[in-house]
């Protein structure tokens, strides 16, 4: 067995003839294959392909092949009983990370989400200025990501920070499997889970907030503070003083569960006082960073945290007073600019989970049919893994492996809608917060299946469940790639808008679906700014240019269109019927088009230019 | 209250004799951080100092920390590296906002000042450890 305890393929078990090479060459084929074969698969698909359900319409089967032999090749070497090195199974999960969270960087011609263009544009504005504008949008009161970005772009010598667009959600999700690896070795029995669980981890997290933003980098923060509990913070299990009380010992009969529990949670020796120094440096450095950098983040940590303490599970009792201080401090201090004017938003949802459930329900589940079975299928896959967690949970209390700890942080963020709704957002983040801890729950049932219910055997099950989440990822994750990429047309007619529009100009928009502001974002006067909609009927959209005496320029492009149609709900043809309003009005010029974009000035301002 | 701290199980070692401490990453790290000042102090060839200031920024000063802590497994000692190298990074460049003092490259010099304090640590409790012997061999 090796440090893992997954045993190891040694020279005692190598058949008599067989060459250590020939060995060594078949065993890592698999992922290598799965590798040449998804990539080229991925390379040969055509971005003009992805229609109403997003990326999955351009995918060649030879993705899914190349897939489904990658899944085969890992669950029968996590489950047989010489298992792999460590090294061939992280090789099969970074293959799976670059197909499924790379799919879209090998599809698209230009990095996708708008947001993160934006963000290019934050960094843009301190590295040029080292000052913040958070009376400009709200992101600002939280500045620590575009300030690291604005300080490396400048001392790398880049112009700006689009090149680490594309790859970024790649980089970011191998760092996360990491830890989500090192997070459940420390919270399973043994290794194979662990490692299940790191692979159901990456198709399970479609969330797709890993793009280049504060909340990518920050929930790397998340995970390491936890591992870090976890793995030197934990605290023994407690001798209970007195029994279970009759309600508590009913509840665990009813469930089946042993009268008495026992817990999974190893004793370990002190660290030393130096030791101990640098691991709460790095804590409290690390909570730190994602105070000044993202406003959920540092919420959702206290929260898990407190969640460690109350189960008894974290050694440093103080700690959630400590960071509740810290975050405090810096909401009182330094985001004055933001509270100040939206009290509401950050206190007003406080006890009213209704109105945060159905924003981000309810809500959500808007646009055209192609966009409601996205959040269809997104809200079913939480609710199956949620479910399979349940059950995993279940199972490793009756095995007597329970671990407060694990059921603490799983638990923990379904708190967070009780405290904020976060723009309609909340149960993506809850999903996104719990799934590290969630995925280790699940990764216990199907070796719980196949051992005792005979259903079948545990390799074949985690196979069928591996598959069915990495089959719903392209629609979960890339459901809204039809309004999520960027398109070269609509990015060709911005540039042309930065070369033309001279400065205080305003620059309108039908919605917010364009990819601007990764430059000059307070040379120009956006509408819509922090908005989905902008002006939307001829008069509005005139109002709107003609308010700026400078002059003004209507963008006008495909992205915007599917947009409205596919996330706001707008009938068929609603972009199209404003622009032929507006041409056939004759109070608007065409100054610019390509075949994706036209950029429109009045034609009173052009003949006065 | 007397906080008791856990180490994991993977840092138990067994045996009188320790490993020979290895003083080699301490040294790589303060290269580092001088090839990286170096480079924009010459302006070296862009793809180069591009990947090399952006690399370091993201895992050295962290990972120089981290070292000094000794964790149990390399994939954490690289993770939590990596956190706490933005982390810091994050901490300089918001100190430059806050105190109106922006300049990218003092944030650099910064970061390399934090992580070859963390190296020269390292350094001399190796150079002292390897003084006091005996060693087995790794």
């Amino acid at each position: 067995m090796n440090d893992d305890g997954v045993a190891r393929p040694t020279h005692a078990r190598i058949r008599p003839g067989t060459r250590p090479v020939l060995r060594a060459v078949r065993m890592w084929s698999m992922p290598v294959i799965a590798l040449g074969l998804g990539v080229a698969s991925l390379l040969r698909a055509d971005a003009a392909d992805i229609g109403p359900l997003g990326l999955v319409t351009a995918l060649r089967p030879g993705l899914y092949v190349a897939l489904a032999l990658l899944t085969a090749s890992f669950v029968i070497g996590v489950f047989r009983e010489q298992s792999s090195s460590r090294w061939w199974l992280a090789a099969h999960v970074v293959v799976l990370v670059v197909l499924l969270h790379g799919a879209a960087s090998m599809i698209e011609p230009l990095p996708r989400m708008v947001s993160s263009w934006l963000h290019v544009g934050f960094a843009d504005y301190i590295a040029r200025t080292g000052e913040t504008l958070p009376e400009l949008d709200a992101r600002f009161s939280w500045p620590g990501f575009f300030a690291l970005v604005a300080m490396a772009t400048g001392t790398a010598g880049m112009a700006n920070a689009m090149p680490l667009l594309t790859w970024t959600p790649v980089v970011l999700n191998l760092l996360y499997c990491a830890a989500v690896y090192r997070l459940a070795r420390e919270l399973s029995p043994e290794p194979r889970t662990a490692w299940l669980a790191v692979w159901l981890f990456v198709p399970a997290n479609w969330v797709g907030q890993d793009y280049f933003g504060p909340q990518a980098m920050n929930y790397l923060f998340y995970l390491v503070l936890l591992l870090a509990l976890v793995a030197w913070f934990r605290g023994a299990p407690r001798a209970r003083s007195r029994p279970p009380g009759r309600a508590v010992g009913w509840l665990r009969s009813a469930l089946r569960l042993p009268r008495e529990p026992r817990w999974l949670e190893p004793e370990r020796p002190p660290l030393g006082p130096a030791a101990l120094a640098g691991l709460i440096g790095i804590v409290l450095v690390v909570f730190a960073a994602s105070t000044v950098s993202h406003q959920l983040t540092p919420v959702a940590a206290v929260v898990a945290v407190s969640g460690l303490v109350l189960v008894g599970s974290c050694t440093m009792r103080t700690l959630p007073v400590l960071l509740g201080v810290l975050l405090v401090a810096y909401i009182s201090y330094g985001t004055v600019a933001y509270w100040s004017g939206h009290l509401d938003d950050v206190f007003g949802f406080i006890g009213r989970l209704n109105r945060t459930v159905s924003d981000t329900t309810v809500e959500r589940v808007r646009g055209d049919t192609a966009h409601q079975i996205v959040v269809l299928s997104r809200l079913s896959i939480a609710a199956l893994v949620w479910g399979l967690a349940a059950a995993g949970a279940w199972w490793r209390a009756r095995r007597g492996q329970g671990d407060r700890a694990l059921l603490a942080l799983a638990g923990a963020p379904f708190l967070l809608p009780a405290l904020q709704s976060y723009g309609g957002e909340m149960l993506l983040r809850v999903y996104a917060f719990a799934l590290p801890f969630v995925v280790i729950l699940v990764a216990a049932v199907p070796g719980a299946l196949g051992s005792v219910r005979r259903v079948g055997h545990p390799a074949v099950l985690a196979g069928v469940l591996s598959l069915a989440l990495i089959g719903s990822f392209f629609v979960a994750r890339y459901g809204n790639e039809a309004f999520e990429q960027v398109r070269p047309a609509d990015a060709q007619a911005v540039t042309w808008l930065y070369a033309h529009a001279p400065e205080g100009a305003s620059l309108v928009s039908l919605t917010s679906n364009v990819p601007w502001r990764a430059q000059n974002i307070e040379t120009y006067k956006y509408d819509p700014l922090g908005e989905d909609l902008g002006p939307d009927s001829l008069e509005a959209i005139e109002m709107a240019m003609r308010r700026n005496p400078r002059g003004a320029y209507l963008i006008v492009t495909e992205g915007q269109f599917v947009f409205a149609e596919s996330f706001l709900g707008k009938p068929p043809g609603w972009g199209e019927d404003i622009e032929r309003q507006l041409v056939e009005s004759g109070r608007f010029r065409l100054v610019y088009t390509n075949p994706g974009a036209r950029i429109y000035v009045l034609a009173a301002q052009e003949s006065e230019a | 209250m007397m906080t008791t701290i856990h180490a994991p199980a993977e840092i138990r070692h067994s045996g009188s004799q320790r490993r020979a401490p290895n003083i080699w990453p301490p040294i790589v790290i303060l290269l580092a951080g001088t090839a990286v000042l170096t480079l924009i102090v010459l302006d070296g060839p862009a793809i180069v100092r591009a990947a090399a200031v952006l690399t370091y920024l993201a895992v050295v000063p962290g990972l120089a920390w981290v070292r000094v802590i000794r964790p149990p497994d390399g994939l954490t000692q690289f993770v939590v590296g990596v956190a706490l190298s933005l982390a810091l990074g994050v901490l300089v460049a918001q100190a430059m906002i806050a105190l109106r003092h922006w300049s990218p490259e003092l944030g650099l010099v910064a970061l390399v000042a934090i992580a070859s304090l963390a190296a020269a640590l390292e350094l001399a409790r190796g150079v002292r450890a390897a003084r006091s012997g005996p060693w087995r061999a790794s």
